[in-house]
């Protein structure tokens, strides 16, 4: 199959770099210079020739990559960017260009998605593409054990130390325990940036509302907040939470999964390595621990992560959290 | 529009009937067995349950047998395989015993021989969807072994099959000691299993334990743990925030 390279004056153009006319199905490909590709399938151009420009709004499907030629993928799309244009090097000049169709620009405005809300767009071209065979890039899952639990004058939660890049220990000593508030702290499991970024939300949202209620915040108050975010981006967030504090109306300890469901518990684990902590808090958990048994037990609950996850390991973060002060032990 | 579309890979024509032949997928299944070394040999402990994908339909089966005089199989995974093994291995201890030469076969012997059942099945892709558990004693010496379904073998202090290697082996590893006696032995695997009954969906609370010594086997009567549901958070988990969840 013939392809015709043609390299655009960069200068004038500014996005668009190269441009395929491919043979069989007078296909027109073209690449940006950010590396997004889109091609369009214009029928009434014949083989080899050159094209100059389309209106907004052309593009109307997909294809697969053809052998010859050196476009990994192409992307479907919706709507044009306004500034969509094909120009042809001085050099060359098309015999047809006359039969060629010399619209000009619509300078129509694309009616972008609503605000507000998660657009699904992308999604969507996403299946399309792992449909037509591109694998999608993975998450890189980050083994982790957090726990948490009750005892008499409070929350103790636990964390290990270790994330991993697939098979990496990326960083052997970073911090899973996140502040909220002066009372209420949050690990986090799962995606670090997202943990990050949630609990880093949240908690300045909590700031914002002891601004304006003059109180100190409420465990649930956190709960509710996290649990509406994560829910509305519908398991995508990638962060499951263990969320513990001390509020007015007692101690808390609550689980929240990705998708935005949330546990109230004594004893709670999550992470990789939530299943060997989960069998030394069954097997060891009662009412009314004291501080230190409860240390001990949060302690031992952590190190049987460590030992028996192979995606959980190095240190163990503690965080206790009582009604009156407020201690973290690293 | 004139593009192609293109052609799926993976066309081969799959044959039904040498399907139906293979083993696919699990119907019937037993979950996990743990087990351990203690002072005067091994002691072993499963449920009683048999599930049929997520119903509890068969709460009475025995997943523990003697082989032998001197050892003991524990079984999870496939319940029709398990019977199949079973009848594999009563003819290999007749054979044994038809030789009448004062010999018998010991848990290392069975458990080899298990080995080579179950890889083969595998490299043929049509295994034994089982994990098998085989413990004994023979001349005052203590075996522990496990083999997987697709043929993986070792032996071990203590080992565990299914959901069991993931709750019930952190607390044996921390606990378990060289010289257990029989009553803590009995704790231990008490404990574990009602971690089990706690975390695993697919138990139920009548387990057996099951003891093998020198002098032979015995399986105790199926009994049930008892549990602790007393939590204040279970009892009242919206203290502090009536009507929220």
């Amino acid at each position: 199959m013939r392809c015709y390279r043609h390299c655009w004056n960069n200068e004038a153009r500014g996005n668009w770099i190269t441009c395929w006319v491919g043979e069989k199905q007078n296909e027109i490909w073209r690449m940006r210079r950010d590396g997004e590709v889109f091609w369009v399938l214009a029928d009434e151009f014949p083989v080899g020739d050159f094209v100059d420009e389309f209106p907004v709004g052309d593009f109307v499907d997909y294809g697969r990559r053809k052998k010859n030629c050196s476009f990994l993928l192409l992307l479907r799309f919706y709507f044009f960017p306004s500034s969509l244009t094909l120009q042809l090097p001085s050099s060359r000049k098309s015999s047809n260009q006359s039969r060629v169709v010399n619209r000009k620009m619509t300078q129509s405005s694309v009616d972008l998605p609503p605000k507000g809300g998660f657009s699904f767009d992308l999604c969507k071209r996403n299946d399309m593409l792992k449909q037509k065979g591109l694998k999608a890039p993975g998450f890189l899952k980050t083994g982790t054990t957090i726990v948490g639990l009750i005892f008499q004058d409070g929350v103790i939660l636990g964390a290990d130390t270790r994330a991993t890049e697939g098979p990496i220990v990326a960083d052997k000593n970073c911090e899973k325990i996140h502040y909220m508030a002066p009372n209420i702290y949050c690990c986090g499991a799962g995606t670090a940036a997202d943990t990050e970024a949630v609990t880093d939300m949240v908690s300045s949202q909590l700031r914002l509302h002891r601004f304006q209620t003059g109180r100190d915040s409420r465990v649930i108050t956190a709960l509710t907040l996290l649990k509406k975010h994560l829910f509305s981006y519908q398991g995508h967030v990638s962060a499951a939470l263990v969320l513990g504090g001390v509020d007015i109306t007692g101690p808390h300890l609550h689980t929240i999964y990705p998708h935005g469901s949330t546990d109230t518990l004594p004893f709670a684990t999550m992470g990789s390595g939530s299943l060997a902590a989960m069998a030394v808090f069954e097997a060891k958990y009662k009412e009314g621990l004291t501080r230190d048994e409860g240390i001990k037990l949060v302690a031992e609950a952590i190190c049987s992560g460590i030992f028996n996850d192979l995606g959980s390991g190095s240190n163990v973060d503690i965080c206790v959290i009582t009604k009156v002060r407020l201690f973290i032990m690293v | 529009m004139t593009f192609t579309i293109p052609i799926e890979n993976g066309n081969e024509v799959k044959n039904a009937e040498a399907d139906s032949q293979r083993t696919l997928y699990p119907y019937v299944t037993g979950t996990s067995v743990v087990a351990i070394k203690y002072k005067d040999g091994i002691l072993m402990a499963s449920d009683m349950g048999g599930s049929y994908g997520s119903t509890l339909r068969y709460k009475n089966i025995e997943r523990m047998k003697a082989i032998g005089k001197h050892s003991l199989l524990g079984a999870s995974g496939e319940i029709s395989d398990l019977q199949e093994i079973l009848r594999y291995l009563d003819e290999l201890i007749l054979n044994d015993n038809m030789w009448d030469d004062g010999n018998s076969l010991g848990p290392k012997e069975v458990h080899n021989y298990l080995t080579r059942v179950m890889y083969n099945r595998r490299n043929k892709f049509n295994p034994l969807w089982n994990t098998l558990v085989l413990g004994g004693v023979k001349n005052g010496e203590k075996y522990l072994g496990m083999v997987s379904m697709i043929g993986v073998s070792f032996e071990d202090n203590h080992v565990a099959t299914g959901f069991g290697n993931h709750l019930a082996r952190p607390i044996l590893r921390d606990e378990w000691r060289e010289d257990l006696s029989f009553e803590d032995g009995v704790k231990l695997l008490e404990k574990c299993m009602r971690v089990l009954l706690y975390r695993d969906r697919s138990a139920i609370n009548k387990l057996q334990i099951a003891k093998m010594t020198e002098e032979g086997v015995t399986v105790s009567e199926p009994y049930s743990l008892k549990t602790f549901w007393e939590f204040s958070a279970f009892t009242n988990p919206t203290v502090g925030a009536e009507g929220s969840w």
